[in-house]
């Protein structure tokens, strides 16, 4: 049998084929190759959230629940050496003296310096007096740092400290 | 094992010292490392020290409070042993000239001897920066020490060395020092030829066990026993009253003396700034109390010749008429005296001037309408080294902060504030204090078209 097609419609045929080749190399053929498909890079968080959740912790206190409570909420969101700040700075005869009950809030957070694997934010927050109602804050530069991946606070800076960062190219 | 460890630790201890020290360390300890009979000990004590670092002064002080903790031991002569906390031999350690560590021209301070548990690293004459690696390194186990002790001589700023990951731990390995040493065992040694060169001075606990003792010396007790300070017995309460304490007033004032109309510094090309002064004052706190003393009276009476008294009115020598008797009768009667003693209570004091809510707010929200972006740059700016402070013969403490030209970056209006903590007197005990001293403006010049 022997099928004869017009000159027209022998070009179309050779349209449609080239078509379809175009078509299955651009579409179908990469569902069969989902080995050397390349993932979709996953955004890391960055520190912010860390900044916030270390400084709430650590500003936030209650004398009647205790101190390991307290150290146990900050060192929960902490690396080990900011762990290590609250242990050695914090003087809880002071809070039980003072009978301290207190809440920080967060207002603002802006990043000041990133340095990569560290981070130093400028957070803007209060601290309420749950006891008085008074309130007081500002400003005040947080260092965070990257461990495995997973952002955590590390210490709120000492004035020197921040200087001695600026000062870093 | 430990025991042993211990022991040669203590040895070395008491057989090294990198200054010939005023006073015997032995009048302390015995070859053991275990106190000596006699030997006050103060246990822990804090004060006030100007080299600790910075904070926001709105920070709370169970957080942190800018003092500097030793365990104090001390002679009855006034000679005393002080042993910092871990971080605070860091920071000594960071600032070796205005800790005391180290004299103006960068060697170790006469006044203090030091003893440390490394015979190997530190010899008698060892050089200051030496001394300072040793400090940091055998003690502390802190990475960087040679060029943390070199930029601290140097009187540069010593953090700017810890860039390194591990130096980024320094608050862990400090704690780990410390839970080491249990807490008990501290580091370092600084042995004072007297209380009162030393960081902490002479604390009221001293003072009190002295007198308790009897053995307080003239140049620690310079009035004798206070009485009150000793207890006041119960007889001289009763017939005039308790002896009080009264804290002097802590007052401060903060204002920007020039220019009037000042702009933030964006706008002004020449960099004018602001001018700030602060001033603190505390007046003396006023110890008061009595004693009895005996006074000599002239007793006149008027005797009736059935030997009852006649009531007169005076002059009694006058008016007693015969057959009464004029009687004049000298009589010893106890007096209540009133006694007053000043004291000055000095202060470490931070100078603050924050950028008050209603400005961020507007600056975060108003202004952003206007200027996409807009947002805070330094709202928060701290002092702390007065250009002036001491006490005036009155026994007030003032304290005083010159700031010329301090470029405010963002517009609105600030609240000054001075807070600090004061370093208590031989009557009284230390206080915290913030005090709302002032405000100023900044402002930002705007355009606006008028139609």
């Amino acid at each position: 049998m022997e099928i004869k097609l017009s000159t027209v419609k022998k070009a179309l045929v050779v349209l449609l084929v080239v078509f379809a080749a175009i078509a299955a190399v651009r579409f179908v053929l990469p569902m069969f190759n989902t080995a050397q498909a390349e993932p979709e890079p996953t955004a890391v968080p960055d520190g912010r959230e860390a900044a916030i959740a270390g400084l709430t912790a650590l500003f936030s206190t209650d004398v009647t629940t205790g101190y390991d409570a307290w150290l146990q909420s900050v060192c929960a969101v902490s690396t080990e050496n900011g762990c290590a700040f609250a242990e050695l700075f914090t003087n809880w005869d002071r809070v039980v003296e003072t009978k301290a009950r207190s809440e920080y809030r967060v207002q603002s957070a802006e990043l000041r310096k990133d340095l990569g694997e560290r981070q130093v934010w400028m957070v803007t927050g209060t601290i309420r007096d749950l006891n008085t109602g008074e309130e007081k804050g500002g400003e005040i530069p947080v260092l965070v740092v990257r461990e495995n991946g997973e952002w955590k606070f590390d210490h709120f800076l000492f004035e020197q400290e921040l200087q001695a960062l600026e000062a870093e190219p | 094992m430990k025991r042993v460890v211990y022991a040669v630790l203590l040895f070395v201890l008491l057989a090294v010292s990198v200054q010939p020290a005023r006073a015997d360390w032995g009048d302390f300890f015995d070859e053991d490392g275990n106190l000596k009979p006699g030997v006050v000990d103060l246990g822990e004590q804090k004060v006030p020290a100007d080299w600790m670092p910075d904070v926001p002064a709105w920070v709370p002080d169970w957080i942190y409070d800018g003092a500097a903790t030793y365990h104090m031991y001390a002679l009855p002569s006034g000679e005393s042993v002080l042993l910092p906390s871990a971080t605070t031999l860091f920071f000594m350690a960071m600032n070796p000239r205005e800790s005391g560590l180290v004299d103006a021209s960068g060697q170790i301070n006469s006044e203090l001897a030091l003893r440390i548990q490394s015979a190997g690293l530190v010899a008698a004459g060892a050089n200051a920066g030496e001394v300072l690696a040793a400090l940091l390194g055998v003690y502390l186990n802190v990475p960087y020490t040679k060029e943390l002790a070199d930029a601290a001589i140097r009187g540069e700023n010593a953090w700017s060395v810890l860039k390194e990951s591990d130096a980024w731990n320094i608050f862990r390995i400090l704690r780990d020092a410390m839970v080491q040493d249990q807490r008990n065992l501290y580091l370092a040694m600084f042995l004072y030829s007297s209380c009162q060169n030393s960081p902490t001075g002479c604390p009221q606990a001293l003072i009190d066990e002295l007198r308790r003792r009897g053995q307080c010396p003239p140049s620690l007790c310079p009035d004798g026993n206070i009485p009150g300070r000793t207890p006041t017995p119960d007889r001289v309460v009763q017939k005039c009253g308790a002896p009080s304490v009264t804290q002097g007033k802590i007052s401060g004032t903060a204002v920007k003396t020039a220019p009037n109309y000042a702009i933030v510094t964006g706008q002004d090309p020449e960099k004018r700034g602001v001018d700030l002064q602060f001033s603190l004052t505390i007046e003396p706190t006023i110890f008061r109390y009595y004693t009895l003393e005996e006074r000599k009276e002239v007793n006149k009476r008027c005797i009736a010749p059935n030997g009852s008294l006649v009531e007169l009115p005076p002059p009694i020598e006058v008016n007693c008429k015969a057959p009464n008797r004029y009687v004049e009768q000298e009589e010893e009667v106890e007096e209540c005296v009133l006694h007053e003693q000043t004291f000055c209570e000095q202060a470490r004091v931070l100078a603050s001037a924050s950028l008050k809510k209603s400005s961020r707010d507007w600056i975060l929200n108003d202004l952003a309408q206007w200027y996409p972006g807009a947002t805070l740059i330094r709202p928060d700016w701290n002092w702390r080294y007065a250009t002036g402070q001491g006490c005036d013969a009155s026994n007030t403490f003032r304290w005083t902060l010159v700031q010329e030209k301090v470029q405010i970056r963002d517009p609105g209006f600030y609240a000054m504030t001075l807070s600090g903590i004061t370093s208590g007197t031989p009557v009284s005990p230390s206080r915290s204090f913030q005090i709302p001293a002032g405000e100023f403006d900044a402002y930002l010049m705007m355009t606006t078209i008028i139609k």
